[in-house]
C-alpha cells in the first residue's frame, strides 16, 4: 500500500518500458514485429468493442444520429441492393434514420460507380485523433488504404484492418491529405484535416497548387484520383470552400472547406473495394446551391443531393 | 484476487465505453472526458501507489492498442502510470478530508490531460499544433473535473465494499520505513527518531495523534463521506455513512481500537469506561490497529499521561510492550488497589497489577469492567509489575497474560494464559522460548495489532507464531516450551494449572 523502493522500482520499469514501447514504435512501427502486435491487439479489442457497440447501438443513434434527412425519390434499382446490404450490416436492426442513411449512401455509390462495403462505425479515436473503427475488416473484402465514403461524400480511408474491423483515418485528422479538383475549372490541389476544435471536427483547409486561382466560397471539391486509386479514388465529394484566405506571395492558395460529411455523426459508411471504371469526374456532385452563399451546413446540402441523384441516376440508367 | 477482478472489470469496461460512446459524442466544446484517466485516478487513489501504477500502465497500454488508436504506443501507458502513481501517493487524503481528495484527484486528472496533450504535441503529427489543442483542453478538462467526484465516490464505495482498509497509517510518508517488529539498534534508533519528527510529537515511539479513535469528535476533524449525498435523514443512512467514515478514516468502529505509543498530552480518553474489555481473551481483539514496529520496540520508554494527570513512564512499559496500550483501560497506575478485584482490567492481560496497587485476589481480570487497578495493560504483559496478584481467576487471555511479566507470577491462577487453556499463568522464568522469542510478538504486537499481518507476523514469521484469526490461533513451534518436560506436559495433556508446579521449578 504505501509507497516503498518496490514501488519506486516499479515506476521505474513502468516508465521505462513505456518510452522503450514509444521509441520502437517511433522507430520501428511497421516492422512485422509491431503490425503483429498491433493486430492481434485489434482483433482482441475490436471484438470487445463490436460487441459493446451492438449493445450500445441504439443509445449512440440516439444521442448521435438525429440529423438524418427525408428520403426523397428512391431508385428501385437500388432497393433489393439496399435489403441485401442491410442484411450484411453487422447491426440487423436499422433505425429510420439509418436506413436513409444506407440509401443515400448507395445512391451515392451508384452513381460514381463504387462497389462499396457497407460498414458502421463502432469505436471513435482518442484525444486528438480523428480515427474511427469499423465493423468490416479483411473477412469483408477491406484492405488499407481503401477509400471510406458516406452517403454525403467522403469520410477517409482505411489504414489498419483486421480479421473483422478495420481503422479509419477521417479526412478531419490533420494528418490525413487528400487530393482534391475544384468543381467547374479542375483546378488541383490537397485538403488536410484541422483536427477537432470548439465544435467538433472542424473544417478543411484546401490548397491549391496554382496560386493565382482564384477561389469562389461556394464551389464544391471532389477527390482526384491517387496511383491506382488508392487511398482515393476519383469523384468522391468532399466539400465545399467557405472562405478564401489568400495570401500575398505564398506558393498556393489556401482556402477553407466545410466537408459534405457531418464527422460529429458518422454512422453508417461504405468502404470502396473496387473503383469505378469511368473517372465520374464531377457528377456525383450534388447541385451547386443557388445562392452563391455558403450553403448551411447538412440539412439542404441532403435534401438537394437526393434530388440531384435522382436525376444522375435515372440518366444513367 | 477479488479486487484485481474488479479492477480490471472497472477499467475494461471505462475503456469499452470510451472507445464506443464517449469519444463518439458530439459535445459542446469539441472535447469528451476521459473515462480511463478517470477511472485510473480512482484506482490509484483508493489502492495506493503500486496500484495506481500497474492499474494506469495496463490501462494506458490497452488505450494505445485499441482500435481506433493512431497514435505510437505507450503514449497513454506513460502517463496514466504516472497519474495512477501520484493518486497512491495522495492516497492519505482520503482520510484528510473529501475536498481535499477531490481537489488532488482532480489536479491528478488535469495533469494527465495536459500530459497527454504534451506528449501528443511532441510525439504525434506535427499538424497538431497549440492551437488544436488549445481548443479542445479546455472541454476536455471541464468534462473530467465533472466527472471526478463521481468516479472517486463510485471508487471509494466500491474499496470499502471490498474491504480495503483506508489507514491512513498505511499512506502517511512518515511510515514509509516498513514496520518490522524487530528492533535492530541503531536503525531502530533511527526510525524511531524520523516517527516522532513526522508526527511532530516528542512522546513515546508513535504518536497516539495518527490514530483516529472511535469518538464522533474525531470524525468530524477527518470529514465524513457522505459529502455527495447531502446530510443523513434516516437512521440507516446515518449508519451507513458512520460505516464508511470509519473504514475511510480508518477509526475503527469496534471496541478494540487502541492507543499505540503514548497518548499526546491534553488529550483525554473519550470513553473512560472500557468497552474494549467486553472482549474477553482474543477472541475479539482485531489485529488491525496499532503500528507495526512500534510494538515491539525494546525498552522504549513512554510517556503515559494517566487520566489523574500523574504520569508513568518508564517501566510500566519496558519490554516489548511499548506498543501495546490500550487507550481504553488506561489506568493511573493507582495507589488504591482493591484487595480483591473483580473483573479488572480491560485487556488480556490486565488483572495485573501496573505498578504498585495489585489486588490481592483478582476474578476474571479480563473480562468487561472498569478499569480499575490493574487495567493498563502492557502487551498482554507488563514489564515493570513487580506485583501480581496472589490468585487470579480467569485473567488474561493473551500468551502471556495472566502472568506477571516480572518477576512475579501468582500463586494460584485460574484459567488464565491461552483461551485454548494451555497453562496457567507459569510465568516467564518457566517459559524460556516464550520469552526469548514469541512474547515480544506475543505480546505487543498482538496488542499494537494493526500490521500484524502486514508486519508477516501473522502466521508463520520468523518471530510471531500466532495464527488468525480470533480465538481460533494456537501457539506455534516457540511458543511451546521447548523443554521435553514441556512438551510431555503437553502431550499428556494435563490439566493447564496441574502443569504449574512443575513448570515452577525451571528456572531461568
Amino acid at each position: 500500500m504505501r509507497d516503498t523502493r518496490r514501488t519506486r522500482l516499479l515506476l521505474s520499469i513502468a516508465l521505462i518500458a513505456a518510452l522503450a514501447l514509444i521509441a520502437v514504435d517511433y522507430q520501428h512501427g511497421s516492422s512485422p514485429v509491431m503490425r503483429t502486435v498491433k493486430h492481434t491487439a485489434g482483433s482482441v479489442f475490436g471484438a470487445a468493442e463490436s460487441a459493446v457497440s451492438f449493445v450500445t447501438a441504439p443509445i449512440t443513434r440516439f444521442v448521435g444520429g438525429g440529423l438524418a434527412g427525408s428520403s426523397g425519390g428512391q431508385v428501385a434499382v437500388l432497393k433489393r441492393e439496399l435489403a441485401k446490404m442491410r442484411a450484411e450490416l453487422s447491426a440487423a436492426k436499422l433505425s429510420k434514420s439509418d436506413y436513409a442513411r444506407l440509401h443515400r449512401l448507395l445512391a451515392l455509390a451508384g452513381t460514381g460507380g463504387y462497389r462499396v462495403v457497407a460498414a458502421s462505425v463502432i469505436a471513435f479515436g482518442q484525444g486528438y485523433q480523428q480515427t474511427v473503427t469499423l465493423d468490416a475488416g479483411s473477412s469483408d473484402g477491406v484492405r488499407p488504404q481503401e477509400t471510406v465514403l458516406d452517403g454525403d461524400g467522403l469520410v477517409g480511408q482505411v489504414t489498419a484492418v483486421t480479421a473483422d474491423t478495420c481503422t479509419v483515418l477521417l479526412a478531419t485528422d490533420p494528418s490525413s491529405v487528400v487530393g482534391v479538383r475544384m468543381a467547374p475549372q479542375g483546378q488541383v490541389g490537397w485538403v488536410t484535416g484541422e483536427g477537432s476544435s470548439r465544435t467538433g471536427p472542424g473544417e478543411l483547409k484546401l490548397a491549391v497548387l496554382d496560386p493565382g486561382a482564384v477561389l469562389k466560397p461556394g464551389e464544391q471539391l471532389v477527390t482526384a484520383a491517387s496511383v491506382h486509386d488508392r487511398p482515393f479514388v476519383p469523384g468522391v465529394p468532399v466539400g465545399t470552400v467557405i472562405s478564401v484566405k489568400n495570401k500575398a506571395g505564398a506558393l498556393t492558395a489556401q482556402a477553407l472547406v466545410r466537408p459534405f460529411v457531418s464527422f460529429a455523426s458518422l454512422n453508417i459508411v461504405g468502404i470502396v473495394i473496387a473503383p469505378p471504371r469511368h473517372n465520374p469526374r464531377f457528377s456525383v456532385l450534388p447541385p451547386k446551391p443557388p445562392k452563391p452563399a455558403p450553403p448551411p451546413p447538412v440539412k439542404p446540402a441532403k435534401s438537394r443531393r437526393t434530388a440531384g441523384q435522382t436525376g444522375t441516376t435515372a440518366a444513367g440508367h | 484476487m477479488k479486487r484485481l477482478l474488479v479492477v480490471v472489470t472497472a477499467l475494461a469496461a471505462a475503456l469499452l465505453l470510451q472507445l464506443t460512446i464517449v469519444n463518439g459524442l458530439a459535445l459542446p466544446g469539441g472535447g469528451a472526458p476521459d473515462l480511463v484517466l478517470l477511472c485510473v485516478v480512482a484506482v490509484g487513489l483508493t489502492g495506493g501507489p503500486q496500484a495506481g501504477l500497474v492499474a494506469g500502465f495496463c490501462a494506458g497500454l490497452a488505450l494505445d492498442l485499441a482500435p481506433p488508436a493512431n497514435q505510437l504506443i505507450g503514449q497513454y501507458a506513460l502517463v496514466f502510470c504516472l497519474v495512477g502513481y501520484a493518486c497512491g501517493r495522495l492516497r492519505f487524503t482520503l482520510t484528510q478530508s473529501a475536498v481535499l481528495a477531490m481537489a488532488s484527484a482532480a489536479g491528478a486528472a488535469v495533469a494527465g490531460e495536459i500530459l497527454a496533450a504534451g506528449l501528443v504535441l511532441v510525439l504525434d503529427t506535427p499538424e497538431v499544433t497549440l492551437a488544436t489543442v488549445a481548443q479542445v483542453l479546455p472541454a476536455t478538462v471541464l468534462y473530467d473535473l465533472v466527472l471526478t467526484p463521481v468516479f472517486i465516490f463510485a471508487g471509494v464505495r466500491i474499496a470499502v465494499a471490498l474491504g480495503v482498509s483506508f489507514n491512513s497509517l498505511d499512506d502517511s510518508p512518515a511510515l514509509e520505513i516498513g514496520g518490522s517488529a524487530q528492533p535492530t539498534g541503531l536503525a531502530d534508533l533511527v526510525r524511531a527518531r524520523r516517527l516522532r519528527r513526522a508526527t511532530g510529537t516528542d512522546g513515546g515511539v508513535a504518536s497516539g495523534a495518527w490514530l483516529t479513535g472511535d469518538s464522533a469528535a474525531d470524525v468530524a476533524l477527518v470529514g465524513t463521506v457522505g459529502w455527495l449525498d447531502g446530510p443523513p435523514t434516516s437512521r440507516r443512512a446515518r449508519r451507513e455513512r458512520a460505516r464508511l467514515t470509519a473504514a475511510l478514516t480508518g477509526a475503527a468502529p469496534r471496541k478494540g481500537s487502541f492507543w499505540v505509543g503514548s497518548r499526546p498530552p491534553g488529550l483525554r480518553p473519550t470513553e473512560s469506561s472500557a468497552p474494549a474489555a467486553q472482549q474477553a481473551g482474543l477472541r475479539k481483539l482485531r489485529p488491525e490497529s496499532g503500528v507495526a514496529g512500534t510494538a515491539a520496540r525494546e525498552r522504549m520508554p513512554a510517556h503515559l499521561s494517566g487520566s489523574d494527570g500523574s504520569e508513568l513512564r518508564g517501566a510500566a512499559f519496558e519490554g516489548s510492550g511499548s506498543g501495546g496500550l490500550s487507550g481504553r483501560g488506561w489506568v493511573s497506575g493507582g495507589a488504591n488497589t482493591p484487595k480483591i478485584a473483580f473483573g479488572t482490567g480491560a485487556l488480556p492481560g490486565a488483572g495485573r497489577a501496573a505498578r504498585r496497587g495489585v489486588p490481592k485476589i483478582a476474578f476474571k481480570a479480563s473480562s468487561p469492567a472498569r478499569p480499575v487497578g490493574g487495567g493498563e495493560v502492557g502487551g498482554g504483559r507488563v514489564g515493570g509489575g513487580t506485583r501480581t496478584p496472589k490468585i487470579a481467576f480467569g485473567s488474561g487471555g493473551l500468551p502471556g497474560a495472566g502472568r506477571a511479566s516480572g518477576r512475579r507470577t501468582p500463586k494460584i491462577a485460574f484459567g488464565s494464559g491461552l483461551p485454548k487453556g494451555s497453562r496457567t499463568s507459569p510465568g516467564r522464568p518457566a517459559l524460556p522460548s516464550f520469552r526469548s522469542r514469541s512474547g515480544r510478538s506475543a505480546s505487543g504486537t498482538w496488542l499494537a495489532g494493526s500490521r500484524l499481518r502486514s508486519a508477516g507476523l501473522g502466521s508463520t514469521g520468523p518471530r510471531g507464531h500466532i495464527r488468525l484469526p480470533g480465538s481460533n490461533y494456537r501457539a506455534g513451534g516457540t511458543y511451546r516450551p521447548k523443554t521435553p518436560r514441556g512438551r510431555s506436559w503437553r502431550r499428556r495433556r494435563v490439566p493447564r494449572w496441574l502443569s504449574w508446579p512443575w513448570q515452577r521449578g525451571v528456572k531461568r
